[in-house]
């Protein structure tokens, strides 16, 4: 749904018409600083660029004709336009929008309807995970995967688990209750996302354990899919449905001023911007829970900031790539986790020089825009290469699988390295770098 | 100016190191003191509300464009004369340290910035229609298109069917002006293959030498008899330099780049090859969500907000560089009531002393010295570049501010806006840690 100036005027806040997405397009100098950026227009003839089919067709649209442009459909949403732009045009999300308009005249397709569905796949494969998992590592199958629904056999697909971090926290409680904290201030709520969930749950176990390390009272309540990949697919209604569920079950902590804080980034970008800005759901208590909900690194580094992180690190002595997703340039809360990292002693981060890994959430997946991705991630695999390192430091999901697939090394998410900093550790995950534990953790200054 | 010299940039043994310094804006002024800073030993953050302007300008450093012989000593001059001018603010050192660290700093990143002129003089360099410029320095490629020194005839290469450049219309333009240039339009190579070419496009297809090789084809008939061969700047995005010499080595001819549309290549060229350098040197690049206000104590910022998505973010600095620009640049703002003020820490501007707003811009856009609007309005700041208030006294210790958003010039108009930005990038990064002291 478009704004318009009667739904501003009706919401239970102000935004000037000049701030409403479809209208920042009035915004537009044509200075093409953000077709200069656009990843993707870099790598391909077959996308016109984020000015072209952003703020330049969005004249053309007219809200009662079907969308007249189907090279919009190579736009990755990664966003790195709207970052760009000097001039406040929200380029990704007017592109984003126009995307759902080109679905609601076309339909999805089953692929694209496969990959919005993540969070149903990551439930349905579970209990199933030994055959699933040999599924997806099946040549054969990848190739009739690719061949029938056009999901890409050289995509970077993560396994199951077999089980789901979330049973694993309900035995927790159920074997350690923990007990209850004097007050909210020493609550939070964990978001884990769809891939803690199901195939990547040792991410969330350390992120518990961190917070628990920290002091916090950690509540993991009911949750859904952040609706970001219905979203990048362009089903609005779809996304919408998984984003009022995630608005409904959170408000209620973010009205006792409990932060929510998540491990996937992207799941969080979604939260606290796309919801108002894309999706158009900007009643009071999405903006609520916006303003409650933190990347868990941009957590972490307030807490520093506020003196409440324990700096009782070993050392980890290496040195190592980060890569700074899109999503999370999207927060605009800068580098939390190299602020953060730069804690612990002897370690040392040094960010790669790139906007985006090329797989922005299920694009990368799609058999038709797989060699695109690819050639959007080479910067970051060369620079990781040039460098000599190993292991790639990365607070997205997504991205991880694809630097693993562009690198053939590994991607970590910050929290390996928070937690084995801590010496906390979890029983099913190995992490690959060690932090030197001989010595006695000591406290480090602030940043 | 003596030759500038790729200095080793290590933060290991400098007094600065600790020091904590927040660069708002990322055009050229923004962009420099955030390297100056790093090269200096501080932890450095450029935050900035999408890229700078250099994105959209040739590309060149117009030092003082009217000066008619040495450009240095007539800068000097004119800042002696004219204290509140910001070259008169920055100080002498500044505009010779700011030009020397910038070469350097280029250089170090693998793009050479020219003087060329050993009598320290402007170049002529051509635009896009075929008028010529006076810049003292300029990008490799733009330096060698100088016309000072042209001893024959010259051949300027178009595409055929590109909008953005005319070879025949500069051609002519430029034998107006008594240079004897030819004109000549070769064909792209699969030229259908693009929705729309862009600079930028073209210029990754220059990267490739397959494609420098299907141009030079097409080109080295037409350049036996001349002496050189200019192209829009296009010859190459990542690989520019090996572009411009491999080409002109297939050509048989130097060739040399005008400036073309936005995007400009030479800005884009720079812009990520200095942002790769600082995040390899420990800065934080924060391009997209901008600053909403600085936050003060006493007579002191303690550090910034920015509007990231869901609420704001504090990030605290010891030090705070403002080059967030002037009325184009979002440094400045006005409304329709005549208002003129800075909007991120509310600092005072100077403005047009005009009865209306309507009297802030004369009937001829072209006009020569500029709209008084332009002209007038700014931060006045003292030698240190603090914000001045009514009284003259700086409002806080510890921002300075730079570039085009300075009271004193016109940086639409005087032809030093480039100068400006460098000299007072290097002032600012020296006046906050305490290197002129």
């Amino acid at each position: 749904m478009m704004h318009t100036a009667s739904d501003t005027v009706m919401s239970d806040h102000t935004l000037s018409l000049i701030e409403l997405t479809a209208f920042t397009a009035d915004h537009c100098v044509k200075c093409n600083i953000c077709t200069s950026a656009c990843p993707f227009a870099k790598v391909t003839p077959l996308f016109p660029g984020p000015k072209v089919v952003g703020p330049q067709w969005q004249r053309l649209r007219d809200p009662d004709a079907p969308s007249p442009d189907h090279s919009l459909d190579y736009c990755s949403s990664c966003g790195i336009c709207t970052l760009v732009c000097p001039h406040g045009v929200k380029v990704m999300e007017i592109n984003t929008q126009a995307k759902a308009k080109l679905v609601e005249t076309h339909g999805l397709s089953l692929r694209n309807w496969f990959l919005a569905r993540n969070e149903l796949w990551g439930r349905l494969g579970t209990p199933l995970a030994p055959l699933a998992n040999f599924a997806l590592r099946n040549r054969l199958v990848r190739w009739a995967a690719e061949k029938v629904i056009g999901v890409s056999r050289r995509a970077p697909m993560p396994g199951w688990a077999g089980y789901t971090f979330r049973g694993w926290w309900q035995r927790q409680l159920r074997d350690h209750p923990r007990p209850e904290p004097v007050s909210d201030a020493d609550r939070v709520v964990y978001f884990h996302g769809c891939s803690t969930n199901t195939y990547e749950p040792h991410i969330g176990k350390l992120a518990v354990a961190i917070l628990e390390h920290i002091g916090l009272h950690v509540e993991v309540p009911p949750q859904t899919c952040c609706g970001l990949p219905a979203q990048s697919n362009g089903d609005f209604p779809g996304a919408r449905r998984y984003a009022q569920t995630n608005i409904e079950r959170l408000a209620d902590y973010a009205r006792r001023g409990i932060p929510i804080v998540g491990t996937a980034a992207s799941c969080m970008t979604a939260i606290k911007g796309d919801y108002q800005h894309v999706l158009g759901l900007d009643g009071a208590e999405a903006r609520l829970v916006a303003a409650h909900t933190y990347d868990f690194m941009e957590f972490v580094w307030k807490l520093h900031q506020e003196g409440r992180l324990p700096t009782d690190f070993h050392p980890i002595h290496q040195e190592l790539p980060y890569h700074a997703p899109c999503q999370l340039k999207a927060h605009g809360f800068g580098r939390p986790a190299l602020d953060v990292l730069s804690l612990i002693p002897g370690l040392k981060l040094w960010e790669i020089d790139a906007d985006c890994c090329g797989i922005a959430g299920t694009y990368g997946f799609k058999v038709e825009k797989r060699e695109i991705s690819e050639a959007v991630g080479w910067p970051i695999a060369q620079q990781v290469q040039e460098a000599g390192a190993e292991v790639v430091v990365c607070d997205t999901e997504t991205c991880r699988w694809q630097i693993q697939a562009l690198t053939g090394g590994t991607a970590i998410h910050p929290v390996v390295l928070l937690a084995e900093a801590y010496g906390l550790s979890v029983d099913d995950y190995r992490p690959p770098v060690r932090a030197d534990k001989r010595r006695a953790p000591a406290p480090t200054g602030v940043w | 100016m003596p030759a500038a010299k790729p200095e080793r940039h290590s933060a290991a043994s400098h007094p600065a190191t600790g020091t904590d310094i927040i660069v708002i804006g990322a055009g050229l002024a923004g962009l420099m003191a955030a390297v100056f800073a790093v090269e200096a030993g501080a932890r450095v953050r450029l935050i900035a509300q999408g890229w700078g302007q250099q994105l959209v300008t040739p590309g060149w450093i117009s030092v003082c464009d009217r000066a008619e012989d040495d450009v240095i000593a007539e800068v000097r001059g004119y800042a002696a004369l004219h204290p509140e001018h910001p070259y008169g603010r920055a100080g002498d050192d500044a505009m010779v340290g700011g030009l020397e660290r910038f070469r350097a700093a280029t250089e170090a990143v693998g793009l050479s910035y020219e003087l060329r002129r050993k009598d320290g003089h402007n170049m002529r360099l051509m635009t896009l229609l075929g008028g010529i410029q006076r810049v003292m320095l300029a990008p490799r490629g733009l330096a060698a298109g100088d016309l000072t020194d042209v001893r024959g005839p010259i051949l300027l290469v178009g595409f055929a069917g590109w909008r953005d450049f005319f070879a025949d219309l500069a051609a002519a333009n430029l034998r107006r002006q008594g240079v004897d240039a030819r004109a000549l339009a070769i064909q792209l190579p699969d030229p259908d293959r693009y929705w729309d070419l862009w600079p930028g496009d073209l210029a990754r297809q220059f990267d490739s030498a397959l494609f420098r090789e299907t141009v030079a084809r097409q080109v080295a008939p037409h350049a036996r008899d001349v002496e050189r061969v200019g192209f829009p700047a296009v010859l190459g995005m990542d690989d520019h330099p090996r572009a411009l010499d491999d080409l002109g080595g297939l050509i048989g001819r130097p060739v040399f780049e005008i400036p073309t549309l936005p995007e400009s290549v030479p800005g884009v060229r720079l812009s990520n090859r200095l942002r790769r350098w600082l995040l390899r040197h420990g800065a934080r690049v924060q391009i997209g969500h901008p600053v909403v206000r600085g936050v003060v104590e006493g007579r002191r910022c303690v550090g910034v907000e920015v509007q990231s998505l869901g609420h704001s973010t504090l990030f605290r600095a010891d030090h705070v560089i403002l080059a967030t620009g002037g009325l184009y640049g979002g440094g400045i703002e006005t409304d329709e009531s005549g208002r003129v003020w800075e909007p991120l820490f509310g600092l005072p501007v100077m403005a047009p002393e005009t009865e209306s707003r309507a009297e802030w811009y004369y009937d001829d856009l072209l006009v020569e010295r500029g709209h008084p609007i332009h002209r007038q309005a700014g931060l006045r700041v003292n030698t240190r570049l603090q914000p001045l208030d009514a009284a003259g006294e700086p409002v806080l210790d510890n921002v300075y501010a730079i570039g085009q958003m300075l009271a004193g010039f016109n940086p639409l108009t005087d032809g030093c806006a480039e100068g400006i930005a460098l000299a007072t990038a290097y002032k600012a990064v020296q006046t906050a840690l305490e290197l002129d002291e």
